[in-house]
């Protein structure tokens, strides 16, 4: 793609276990190349501004918005996307089995970034009260729920993973 | 419109300073993100800028009228200009005087009017980036000047 | 149905509904979302598509002097741009639902001579990478000549106010009068009459998440224009933009299939479709535009902004309250894309959950330089039951009644159902005062009252406020007729189709364009109980496609009626479908068809069991056996059954603006207790509870999301969100940096409880749901008037920043005007 400021620049970054050799523009956002270069449309866009956690992905065991970092700076990150979570094509792991029993998901345009969220905060702290569960989801932005049913869906999660 | 003021006080003596304040081409080359200066007349200049916002590229094209001037004390400046598909108008007034330790002290004050969704973005900003700028120009001009 | 009055034909209710009906069964489209296997419109593509972005004026009222779009046309990978002047030329102006003087408008696609909004677009250019869109439109030269702005909602009627639109003539776009009862009479006969000057509804959007986009395609083989697109209405919207730009809806084809959230919001796309499809069939490709986050708030829709003035409510010595005048503002912004229907949608709920006999409120709709209105969750009832709740809190403190009392003694009673109202309406079921009971249950209302006192002197006010609210659904169309005659519409509808497939698979499709509310779920519930098997048996089609024939013109998802509409649409095809199995299957097994019945996916004896065929038998020898069958019944049946669900609605009356407007009246009754930190004026909430009664429930899991849903709205509209335009008409805060949409820090955790009083006038029992009718607004508003300091000003606006609430906080000491004064006789 030509255009003003169109340097291009090598990069390798693993995503969901595999590794990607390319060229991305210089100016081109991790969400653009997550969802158009390489096709997973789970990662979703929804402000531009980094407050809604719609493109949410874990890079390097941390939880990022993707929309806040520039491609070029994956060089050499290991990404994981909503699409590496639960088996195969229709296996749920138990954080998005929780979102299921308890009515987590509306629109479900929020809910991979928000179970990404899910998985990276019970890696941290495997037994979270409500508060600490509130604070951590303060950067994913939910319009359907008011909340209530993802923070069960949490607790429930953090339940059944103990 | 947001309002702007500030004040610094650099080591450059107030004539050698003026002077770089007063020559566009120094001008421009002090302006981080001033691609172009060019002059008009004596009262018109105009400039292209891209200032660091974090937004994306945001390319200013910016016309300027000095409408007031006192030889190495104070000018009066208005500039309207394009960022895309926004508006930016502003007004401002700087003045210099000698600074007791020497050097010169420079206040300046004014307002940014930002239309568009720039404005919506960027209208609570403007005023440190504003301030940011002017002091760049001064610390620039106060090496280049001394 | 009760009592002895009959308001609409007996409805027969489905008795096969049971087995899964009623059930918190897990939602059918959770899988796919929580595996980012859903697909939503900016997840398509198309061979050879472009990408479009909008220029857009950044003055908020300005004469369009010339675009120049020359040197964006230069630039490598664009590959056509459009101009309002095009459109002024390629497009007829819309279809106004409005009469005159607001039908006078001329609305096109992007601002065709002057733009009239900040942010509305004025070009657009089509390239091939929505960066080298974006880079290209920051080189078209759009000179503007700025004209005065008038921005506040009220006085932009004033004669020196500018004027949007010339061929009105001023800023008015509707004016009408609704009059029921004897106002006058109960003011002059009243014991008190309670005055308040001014209360103001404010400007927010339920901003859904997923932003407006579409993928349109103007097919120059067949000329059919294909848009895949998130709008929540789209045979509304072919209705404006087949006459406007020459098609016939024949050849426009919608489809959808995830929607991230509407909310109303995405009713009034249509304009933004009409400009893809303008510059799809310029370029001859695939067009495809992703609103951002800004673009979104500054101009794809608001929800109604909407000032009370003059308010006097005559009230009896005992508490009676006998109703209210009032003048209303509504600021529809500067279109009108879906008003004046608001115009008329507020008198659903005339007198709110209460008997008020009495009503008149004069309305007027106007126009100013703000982002036009759209039908935002709680559609014009929201602010109406706002102002109601407003009422009867003012009223109760300023003349010494406990609110809890007066709501009990006004509100309607149940053994009064189905209660008529003064504009003829016809609340079908409830129990308000129960629900208003549990509600002081859930919060522990009590200990509350206690903590409350507890408190004084602390430097923490606590408040605790009560919100009562009706979410009206199922909307009789002929309510347009009230603020215009000659507008076409009345009824409602909705269409579904089920069918066996070829190997007795049965599939399902509706009209309806679900945004997160569960239809592929609660479609399945139904479908399954009819036809005697398990809701996973059931392939309900993920979302909305025209070409399944399967639509009205009121197709969509809004206005709390999927579980009216839509289920009684599937219900209905799901009967017919089961009428033909029947038929079919006593045919093969010999038997009368009064033998049959469904159970486990077969056709099978009463009596006996074993003598079963399965569904696969029945299509298999339908569609593929069928000279097995005798020619007659052959000839009788498709296995493909399509049903039109129609509310029993007559057409409204226009002169005494009265009539039968929605079919079910869901309500909610909120309760909350708050906190005040004096020295900032912050409100903390403490606790919060919501008790819902909407009907028979399908799924009580769904239904008790959507209230949680509304609730979040709700209050981060009362605490957090709210658009601020300056007086020059800029938008000061269209990001979620300074657009605070509320976070899982602002909404608490929310008790919730549900009582069931079934519709008499429904198939199912079940009553629409999910706007919610905004009772935080009403009940957060409660909470803080109770917290204030006797001789504070009334809580007169729905969104109660930290500043409002500390000026409040301080208009106790200052002894000013307190916006109330009580004349008594």
């Amino acid at each position: 793609m030509a255009g003003e400021g169109g340097a291009v620049h090598a990069i390798e970054v693993t995503v969901n276990g595999q590794t990607h050799s390319t060229a991305v523009e210089a100016r081109r956002l991790l969400v653009h190349f997550i969802r158009e270069t390489l096709g997973l449309r789970g990662t979703h866009i929804g402000c531009d501004s980094g407050n809604c956690g719609a493109c949410s992905v874990i890079c390097d065991g941390r939880l990022i918005k993707s929309c806040m970092m520039l491609a070029v700076a994956a060089d050499g990150c290991e990404i994981e996307t909503i699409e590496s979570i639960g088996e195969g094509a229709d296996g749920l792991d138990p954080i998005q089995e929780a979102f299921r029993e308890h009515h987590g998901v509306q629109c479900g345009y929020c809910t991979p970034g928000i179970v990404l969220n899910a998985k990276t905060l019970l890696a941290e702290n495997p037994d979270p009260s409500e508060a600490e569960i509130r604070r951590a989801l303060v950067g994913n932005i939910c319009r359907c729920t008011g909340y209530v049913n993802i923070v069960r869906s949490i607790q429930a999660a953090a339940e059944a993973l103990r | 419109m947001s309002a702007v003021s500030g004040s610094s006080t650099v080591a450059a003596e107030r004539e050698r300073l003026w002077e770089v304040l007063s020559d566009p081409a120094r001008l421009g080359a002090a302006l981080p993100g001033v691609n172009d200066v060019s002059v008009d007349d004596s009262a018109h200049f105009s400039a292209v800028a891209c200032p660091a916002t974090a937004l994306g590229e945001t390319r200013l094209q910016m016309e300027f009228e000095i409408l007031e001037e006192r030889r190495g004390e104070y000018v009066r400046i208005a500039g309207s200009g394009l960022a895309g598909e926004n508006r930016i108008e502003l007004n401002v007034e700087l003045s210099l005087e000698d600074a007791a330790g020497g050097g010169t002290a420079a206040r300046w004050r004014g307002d940014v009017t930002l239309r568009g969704v720039l404005g919506s973005l960027l209208q609570r900003g403007i005023g440190s980036i504003f301030n940011e700028q002017v002091e760049a120009v001064l610390a620039a001009g106060a090496s280049d000047g001394s | 149905m009760s009592g002895e009055t009959t308001y609409y034909p007996a409805v027969e209710q489905n008795e096969r509904l049971g087995a899964y009906s009623g059930q918190s069964i897990p939602r059918v489209e959770d899988k796919r979302l929580l595996k980012g296997q859903g697909a939503f419109v900016d997840d398509l593509w198309m061979h050879r598509q472009g990408h479009v972005h909008f220029v857009r004026s950044p003055y908020a009222h300005a004469r369009i002097v010339s675009i120049d779009v020359a040197r964006a046309e230069a630039q490598p990978g664009v590959y056509a741009t459009l101009t309002g002047e095009e459109v002024g030329v390629l497009q007829q102006p819309y279809f106004q639902m409005g009469p005159e003087p607001g039908g006078l408008m001329k609305d096109y696609c992007m601002a065709v001579g002057k733009a009239r909004y900040m942010g509305e677009p004025v070009a657009a250019v089509l390239a091939e990478s929505a960066e080298l869109a974006r880079d290209a439109a920051a080189l078209v030269e759009v000179v503007y000549e700025p004209l005065g702005v008038t921005v506040d909602g009220v006085a932009t009627i004033e004669a020196d106010a500018p004027v949007l639109h010339e061929e009105i003539g001023s800023n008015v776009a509707w004016q009408g009068v609704y009059d029921y009862g004897d106002v006058d009479w109960a003011l002059e006969n009243a014991d008190h009459v309670v005055r308040i000057d001014r209360l103001h509804f404010h400007r927010f959007s339920s901003t859904p998440l997923e932003t407006t986009g579409a993928l349109v395609n103007w097919d120059p083989g067949t000329g059919v224009v294909e848009f895949r697109t998130n709008n929540q209405m789209p045979m509304f919207a072919a209705m404006f933009i087949g006459p406007a730009i020459g098609i016939g809806v024949d050849h426009m084809q919608f489809s959808s299939q995830d929607i991230g959230g509407g909310f109303g919001i995405k009713i009034t796309s249509y304009t933004y479709l009409t400009a893809l499809a303008l510059l799809s069939r310029k370029a001859g490709r695939p067009v495809k535009w992703s609103e951002s986050r800004w673009e979104h708030l500054a101009a794809s829709a608001h929800g109604n902004e909407r000032t009370f003035l003059d308010v006097e409510v005559p009230v009896m010595s005992d508490g009676t309250i006998l109703g209210f005048k009032v003048r209303a503002f509504d600021d529809a912004g500067a279109y009108l894309r879906y008003e004046p229907l608001g115009a008329v949608i507020w008198s659903q709920v005339v007198p709110g959950n209460y008997r008020f006999k009495h009503v008149r409120v004069d309305y007027t709709e106007t126009l100013t330089n703000k982002c036009p209105v759209g039908p935002n969750r709680g559609y014009s009832r929201l602010q109406h039951l706002w102002l109601i709740e407003r009422i009867v809190d003012i009223v109760a403190k300023e003349l010494g009644f406990d609110p809890v009392e007066l709501r009990k003694l006004n509100y309607i009673q149940p053994e009064e159902f189905p209660y008529e109202t003064p504009n003829g309406c016809i609340y079908d079921s409830g129990d308000y005062p129960a629900m208003l009971e549990r509600v002081l249950e859930l919060i522990d209302y009590r200990g509350a009252r206690e903590r409350q006192r507890a408190a004084a002197g602390t430097g923490r006010r606590i408040g605790i406020g009560i919100g009562s609210t009706l979410d009206s659904g199922t909307n009789n169309f002929g309510q347009s007729r009230i603020i215009n005659s000659a507008l076409p519409f009345s009824g409602n509808g909705e269409a579904a189709v089920v069918r066996l497939d070829l190997y007795g698979e049965v599939t399902v499709t509706i009209g309806t364009t679900p945004q997160g509310q569960g239809h592929e779920t609660t479609a399945a519930q139904v479908t399954a109980d009819i036809l005697g098997m398990s809701p996973d048996q059931v392939h309900v089609v993920a979302g909305y496609n025209k070409a399944a024939n399967t639509y009205v013109g009121f197709s969509g998802t809004y206005a709390s009626q999927f579980a009216v509409t839509g289920l009684g649409a599937v219900m209905g095809a799901a009967e017919k479908l089961r009428g033909e199995i029947v038929k079919v299957g006593a045919c093969m097994l010999g038997a009368e068809e009064s033998d049959i019945e469904l159970a486990g996916g077969f056709v099978r004896l009463a009596a006996n069991p074993e003598a079963a065929i399965p569904f696969i038998g029945i299509a298999a020898t339908v569609f593929a056996n069928v000279a097995e069958l005798p020619g007659e019944l052959a000839d009788s049946v498709t296995l493909n059954c399509r049903h039109v669900y129609r509310p029993p609605f007559t057409v409204p009356d226009h002169e005494t603006k009265r009539g039968k407007l929605t079919l079910t009246y869901a309500s909610q009754i909120h309760a909350a207790v708050i906190e005040i930190d004096e020295e900032t004026g912050q409100v903390k909430i403490l606790d919060y509870a919501a008790v819902d009664e909407c009907g028979r429930k399908i799924n009580p899991k769904i239904v008790e999301g959507q209230v949680h849903g509304a609730t979040g709205h709700g209050i981060g509209a009362a605490l957090y969100e709210t658009f601020e335009y300056d007086a020059d008409g800029q938008l000061r805060n269209a990001t979620f940096m300074d657009y605070h949409v509320a976070t899982a820090l602002d909404v608490p955790d929310i008790r919730y409880d549900d009582i069931e009083c079934p519709s008499p006038f429904t198939p199912n029992g079940a009553k629409g749901m999910g706007e919610g009718g905004g009772a935080p607004l009403s009940t957060i508003c409660s909470a803080i008037e109770d917290a204030l300091p006797d001789g504070a000003h009334v809580v007169f606006d729905t969104h109660n920043s930290s500043e409002r609430v500390y000026d409040l906080l301080r208009s106790a000491a200052a002894q000013g005007p307190r916006g109330v004064e009580v004349v008594s006789r």
